[in-house]
């Protein structure tokens, strides 16, 4: 584990406490996304019975993980943004069917997930938690 | 859709927000100061009581009615968060945040309808 004032040789890396706490905000983000993704494939696998199927309860697991790190980022992060970065979860489903899928995506869709992004990025930028008590 | 099912849906919204709102009391409050375990689980429990609402109406929902329409209805809920938590928590909102929460919410609505 890093700790704020941990030194690398010849290298310095000291994290912030707004750096650490947008870490765990990711990390919410990547449990919410993999679990949502997991229910998805468990749901697929066994339309009828999802339950009976592995990746369904990993989902679950990593639902009860993203509400735990949820949990720990609200210790510090304002919620109103906290909640405004998680929304790039949401863009999950399209982006992947792009990427993975090369499915066509339409250019309101695009407009939309580009205007998320710059929202993203303009609420969660460092200065709108420095005078926030870390 | 009914005016009863934008109510519905809109009502979701709110529980969203309020459960957000009742999770960021419980770790954190207003006065920055340490809860007893008793109050953080009373105010948690509470949380996890609206989102538990919310999951089984939002669950109804998806049944009945189209994604794009439903989802188009997400787009509201930072915007709803962030004002409210500004309102109800006291939490600063710098003017950047408003923006960025505008674009995001409009985004949202946007990705889900087009």
């Amino acid at each position: 584990m890093l700790t704020s004032d941990q030194t690398l040789p010849g290298f310095s890396l000291k994290l912030s406490a707004s750096a650490k706490a947008y870490i765990k905000l990711g990390a919410c983000a990547g449990l919410l996304a993999a679990g949502e993704l997991l229910l998805k494939i468990g749901a697929t696998a066994q339309p009828d019975s999802p339950m009976t199927h592995w990746a369904t309860w990993i989902g679950i697991v990593f639902y009860v993980l993203n509400f735990v790190a949820w949990l720990e980022a609200l210790k510090t992060i304002p919620v109103g943004i906290a909640f405004a970065v998680q929304s790039i979860v949401q863009l999950m489903v399209p982006l992947s069917a792009w990427l993975l899928l090369h499915e066509q995506i339409s250019s309101g869709r695009a407009l939309g997930i580009l205007l998320v992004f710059v929202g993203v990025f303009l609420a969660a930028a460092p200065s709108a938690v420095a005078d926030e008590r870390l | 859709m009914t005016a009863f099912t934008l109510f519905l849906c809109l009502f979701c919204q709110v529980l969203v927000v309020a459960g957000n709102l009742l999770l960021k009391h419980a770790m954190a409050g207003i006065d920055g100061q340490e809860r007893s375990r008793f109050q953080t689980g009373l105010w948690l429990f509470a949380g996890i009581a609206l989102f538990s609402l919310w999951f089984f109406l939002w669950l109804d929902l998806l049944g009945k009615y189209e994604l794009s329409q439903l989802y188009a209805f997400e787009g509201l809920a930072p915007v709803f968060l962030m004002a409210s938590a500004w309102l109800f928590l006291g939490e600063k909102v710098p003017l950047r945040g408003w923006i960025g929460v505008s674009l995001i919410g409009a985004g949202l609505m946007l990705v889900a309808a087009a």
